[in-house]
């Protein structure tokens, strides 16, 4: 084993060793096979804490029914009950810090998304209320006639 | 502005034409870096398997390519990752495919295969010159005001030698052995490392024109081919360049006449040698072209007699969409063409040449189609896509995934093999080297 | 694993479409998983419920940072419709960013 001919191996052996203790710095330590075999995933114990600490934008009803109570309320006595406030108002962020107002969506874009009637069986978005947004009451916001949070005109 | 924000963000969208009815979110996302990738590792085997044939096989007569193809693959070897890191959006997390190979995707090797191969290259390297090393630390050592290349050569020898002194005989003997062994575990890492990059296209189930387990051998044949061809056409352009210097007396152009002040070589004795040279390449060249060309027609015909439910959208991009990329410059004038040329009686070196750099074509537009070709349909069968390669970029993405990330990438391996060759010159006379 | 199997195993499903969310609340998760160590958790959509607003498309792209304008999104929505003939139409304009607003097929 003295011969010169093995200087190369142990020239690759270090190399080996000083890439797994690179390695062994630079993976966290419970990185990778958990209790569910070879799948690597996302979660990691460890840094449960940094998506906690990740903002969500949008919060859902149960954030704004903390001030809103009353306007939350409001909606869920009417059709549009199963809609989040947040489609037409915009994500929370962190209102009402920032922003401190919210953008409402009021745009006729925003209503035919589901009232735009489409000819398509199967779906139950034919039991929508339907308008051809070409023919019905062009150039208005829908918001002049309907009220968004209770919008059947007979409850007016 | 709005388009402007777009094509800066979403990747793909700069260079991919839409037609039907194509997913939003599928965008020709492999490039022509993908396609270098595959391309420069194929060379980088092809010219180790080159070199091993002299070296496992004692084929005497191709004793001077095999050498400079073994530097040469050395030389290609740090390219085969450039494509992947121009590719990538964001090239440092590069590293964690390195460091946290995941074993259920194929991807996970190539830090491994890697890194054995270039070991195994670099040891060969080793012992290959270390004849040669000592000499030049000897002969260094005694010049008393060395310039400026002697002043940094000097230190790297004695750092490269690894303290062996030792050019007995015997020693000497035991150097050759080495070589012969890791030419031999060469050979099958060199078909592991390009095989497996046809392995990860072979097994990308969603993807019908990939999916086949014939991709790895396909991939290692003409990866052999390309290399082959890749040495002879640089080997020839090397020779001519050096034929040049020699009638005009610039050989002190050259590195290693630069590094170590004696590649004048004869005119005539430098023709002979290339002539001889490229002429016996060739011959292998037509034997594994034969080999490459039967293994990809065996894919096709296999693909349109089972056609298999996949079989309606790859004919249309096969027959369709890329009738002349496939039939008229792969098939035709990649092999086809070169085939004829390289059999036609009489064979001149310069036909030979000609004939290699359409066989490099060839199999780049190989390369082409099955990374390009297969990102042509989209996944619901029911659209096509095209891919227009950025000629003219108008951001960083788009040169780097454009003609000049490909132009950077041919022409980085001929930078550092020109450095290279002033540590290991490729093309001393024998009797500097065993 | 058969679909029967799956879901008499998993015993609770959250039906992501169907369910309101005042629903949601008499489920606490932390419980049932407690219960049932074993718990695999699974994702349903009723696509019959689906009309085709677009909103969580929208959703999907304002809180993963999505680049809103591009024609790129993570979640998408398709729209089938198979004619008496037998031919089957299908689009999704922008991903089905905007909703489905008009009868035209892409």
């Amino acid at each position: 084993m003295k011969s010169h001919v093995w200087r190369p191996l142990y020239v690759v052996i270090a190399i080996v060793i000083g890439i797994l203790l690179f390695r062994a710095f630079y993976v966290p330590s419970d990185f990778g096979a958990q209790e569910r075999g070879y799948t690597f995933g996302y979660h990691r114990l460890s840094n449960e804490q940094e998506w906690k600490d990740y903002p969500a934008k949008y919060k859902g009803n149960d954030y704004c029914n903390e001030c809103h109570d009353d306007k939350i309320e409001e909606l869920e006595s009417a059709h549009h009950a199963t809609i989040p406030c947040e489609n037409c108002h915009g994500a929370a962020f962190d209102h009402p810090d920032n922003p401190e107002k919210l953008a409402i969506d009021r745009s006729r874009e925003l209503c035919i998304r589901c009232h735009s009637e489409l000819i398509m069986p199967s779906s139950d978005r034919n039991d929508i209320p339907g308008i051809d947004p070409a023919e019905h009451n062009k150039g208005e916001e829908c918001s002049e006639c309907h009220n968004p949070h209770n919008p059947s005109l007979e409850d007016m | 502005m709005v388009e402007q924000v777009a094509q800066m963000i979403v990747h793909g969208e700069a260079w991919t034409v839409k037609d039907l009815f194509v997913l939003p979110n599928e965008y020709v996302y492999w490039s022509i870096q993908i396609v270098m990738y595959p391309y420069m590792t194929g060379l980088v085997a092809g010219a180790f398997v080159l070199s091993s044939l002299y070296h496992v096989f004692g084929v005497e007569k191709l004793k001077a390519i095999a050498r400079y193809a073994l530097v040469f693959s050395f030389a290609l070897l740090p390219v085969a990752m450039m494509p992947l890191m121009l590719h990538l959006s964001q090239p440092f997390r590069g590293i964690n495919v390195l460091m946290t190979p995941h074993f259920t995707s194929a991807i996970s090797a190539f830090g491994i295969v890697f890194m054995t191969y270039a070991c195994i290259v670099a040891v060969e390297i080793w012992f290959v010159y270390r004849k040669f090393i000592v000499e030049s630390i000897h002969r260094l050592g005694k010049i008393q005001s060395r310039n400026f290349l002697e002043k940094i050569l000097l230190p790297l020898y004695k750092v490269i030698s690894l303290g062996s002194m030792d050019i007995s005989d015997k020693a000497l003997q035991a150097d050759h052995k080495a070589v012969k062994i890791m030419a031999g575990i060469g050979i099958p890492v060199a078909c592991f490392l390009h095989g497996y990059a046809g392995f990860i296209f072979g097994s990308v189930k969603a993807n019908a024109l990939w999916m086949t387990p014939l991709m790895p051998v396909i991939f290692i044949c003409s990866a052999v081919v390309s290399g082959i061809a890749l040495c002879i056409v640089s080997y020839y352009i090397f020779m001519e360049m050096r034929k040049w210097a020699a009638k005009r007396g610039k050989s002190w152009l050259l590195p290693d006449a630069m590094a170590h002040g004696n590649a004048t070589m004869r005119v005539e004795e430098l023709r002979s040698v290339q002539e001889h040279e490229v002429k016996i390449s060739s011959k292998y060249l037509i034997i594994f072209m034969t080999l490459a060309i039967t293994l990809e027609m065996l894919d096709m015909i296999f693909r349109g007699y089972t056609a298999v439910k996949s079989w309606d959208a790859l004919r249309m991009v096969i027959y369709e969409h890329d009738f002349m990329k496939i039939f008229v410059y792969q098939y035709g004038i990649g092999n086809f063409l070169p085939f004829l040329m390289l059999l036609w009686p009489g064979l001149t070196t310069r036909r030979a040449v000609i004939a290699s750099v359409l066989v490099l074509f060839g199999v780049f537009m190989m390369r082409w189609n099955v990374v390009i070709g297969g990102q042509a349909f989209s996944l619901t069968f029911a659209g096509f896509m095209e891919y227009q390669l950025p000629i003219i970029p108008h951001n960083f993405e788009t040169f780097k995934e454009g003609l000049g990330g490909m132009l950077a990438v041919i022409v980085t391996p001929f930078i550092i093999f020109y450095f290279l060759n002033m540590i290991f010159p490729a093309f001393m006379s024998d009797d500097e080297l065993h | 694993m058969k679909r029967r199997n799956f879901l008499k195993s998993t015993a609770v499903f959250v039906a992501g479409a169907s369910v309101s969310v005042s629903a949601l609340d008499f489920i606490d998760p932390k419980e049932i998983l407690a219960a049932n160590p074993e718990l695999r958790w699974g994702f349903l959509v009723d696509t019959h419920k689906c009309v085709g607003c677009g909103f969580c498309v929208k959703a999907c792209k304002i809180e993963n940072d999505i680049p809103f304008e591009a024609n790129v999104t993570r979640t998408w929505v398709e729209r089938y419709v198979i004619k008496k003939d037998g031919d089957v139409v299908m689009d999704c304009p922008k991903g089905a960013r905007d909703g489905y607003t008009t009868k035209l097929i892409d």
